[in-house]
């Protein structure tokens, strides 16, 4: 069962601010957390995990910086985008983008020769062994799939 | 030297390497404004906040953290042209100025790299510095060539706003400086609807391609609406979505738009009397030309 701030969720008085704003709600039919809430007070978040809709919210902060109950939409969709990472149910560039990123510390890397074209100096050094003991440290790999 | 500290230019992932020539432009203009950068090492992506905190918040904070650790261990600030690199390492600046527990907690985990996060240096983007330690008298007494005539919709971008809460720069929701920017430059910023319209640029990171196209669409159809002459951003991912998934849309056999993206450094350069090849603009893959002429 998915840990939720169940309280909040209750709170919310349906003011709909956050749907009249939300771009993804605008933008493509089908996106409805009002129902994904209900859900959740029903007790079957965990149908949601595995659905392509919760990767439709854009972390824009819209519904966050408008919520009266200082909850939001937002805050739903990044508890359940969590938990599909733990699962291993996610979409195949979310898979790509998080493997670079915990062997190389970055989303990509700078073009050499298109910086020599362009008569830019070379990339300063990154910070990658850094970033790398720090993963070590926190066990971050364990945690994903524990 | 203009600015009253020093600032190291956080470049962040995608303008090395998707865009370097939105680095070059900025250095160029960053070279007129006359701003004591510097090009540090040992930065990691700031790190991006959909992907990577989602995944584990601790190391993201812990990331976040010692990139902002290693600008301060070097006596800098931190400046940059990417909105979400801002939002991300303003977001947990301010939470770990805020929470000594978890800054605390932070610290533990940066000791053993010899770092240390305190909090004592500013993170500005660009159009800040630009618009509040810079202001309209410096910026007009660089122009040589002003925009004049030009209409631009300028896209603001969530994460130049928000979090609000952490940022502490502009309205969340009716920002108005990068458009005071653009006036400064001579041309006119367009008031319109969609303003704040998310550029929607996350949904191509989570195989939502078709989707991504959709909400492009949503502003550049009142964009192409209302006349405008280019849209202007600072951020590479905004850059992305309404270039080439403009370009994308376009080859569909969708409305041909034509609207170039002129980042606001290019605006800045052309104003101060550059032209076009020395600030890479070549690079875009929607014609800038009609944005070239008459200027």
């Amino acid at each position: 069962m998915l840990a939720f701030d169940l309280h909040s969720i209750k709170r919310c008085v349906e003011c709909r601010g956050c749907e009249q704003d939300c771009p993804a709600f605008k933008a493509g039919k089908g996106y409805d957390p009002t129902l994904i809430n209900r859900d959740i007070l029903a007790g079957r978040a965990d149908e949601w995990v595995a659905s392509e809709m919760i990767w439709r919210c854009l972390e824009c902060h819209t519904c966050t910086e408008k919520c009266p109950q200082n909850y939001s939409w937002e805050k739903v969709m990044t508890a359940f985008k969590a938990e599909a990472i733990k699962w291993s149910v996610v979409p195949k560039t979310v898979e790509r983008g998080i493997e670079t990123f915990l062997r190389t510390g970055r989303l990509g890397e700078p073009r050499s020769a298109a910086r020599k074209a362009l008569g830019l100096p070379d990339a300063a050094a990154d910070g990658r062994e850094d970033f790398l003991r720090l993963v070590e440290a926190l066990k971050v790999k364990e945690h994903m799939h524990g | 030297m203009i600015n009253k500290g020093r600032y190291a230019f956080f470049w962040g992932c995608t303008i090395p390497a998707r865009f370097p020539f939105m680095e070059k432009a900025t250095r160029r203009v960053l070279d007129a404004l006359e701003l004591d950068y510097v090009d540090l090492d040992g930065f990691t992506c700031c790190p991006e906040k959909t992907l990577t905190r989602n995944m584990d918040e601790t190391l993201w904070r812990a990331a976040a953290a010692r990139n902002v650790a290693v600008a301060e261990k070097a006596g800098c600030g931190l400046t940059m042209s990417c909105t979400g690199c801002y939002s991300v390492l303003k977001s947990v600046q301010s939470e770990l100025r805020t929470y000594p527990r978890i800054k605390r907690e932070t610290n533990e985990n940066l000791q053993p790299l010899g770092l240390e996060f305190s909090g004592t240096h500013p993170i500005k983007h660009l159009v800040e510095l630009v618009h509040s330690e810079m202001g309209p008298g410096r910026i007009k007494s660089l122009v040589i060539r002003p925009l004049s005539g030009k209409k631009i919709a300028v896209h603001t971008g969530c994460h130049l706003v928000r979090p609000s809460k952490a940022i502490h720069f502009d309205d969340p929701f009716k920002p108005l400086k990068y458009d005071q920017i653009v006036e400064w430059l001579g041309a006119t910023s367009l008031k319109y609807s969609t303003k704040m319209f998310c550029c929607g640029g996350s949904l191509d990171r989570v195989d939502q391609h078709p989707l991504a196209l959709s909400m492009a669409k949503v502003k550049l159809d009142e964009v192409k609406a209302i006349g405008a002459d280019a849209i202007s951003t600072t951020c590479p991912e905004c850059f992305r979505v309404y270039d080439n998934n403009q370009f994308l849309l376009q080859k569909n056999n969708g409305t041909q738009y034509n609207i170039p993206v002129i980042t606001l450094q290019e605006l800045m350069g052309l104003a101060f009397g550059m032209n076009p090849e020395e600030l890479g603009m070549d690079g875009h893959r929607i014609e800038t030309k009609s944005f070239l002429e008459g200027l």
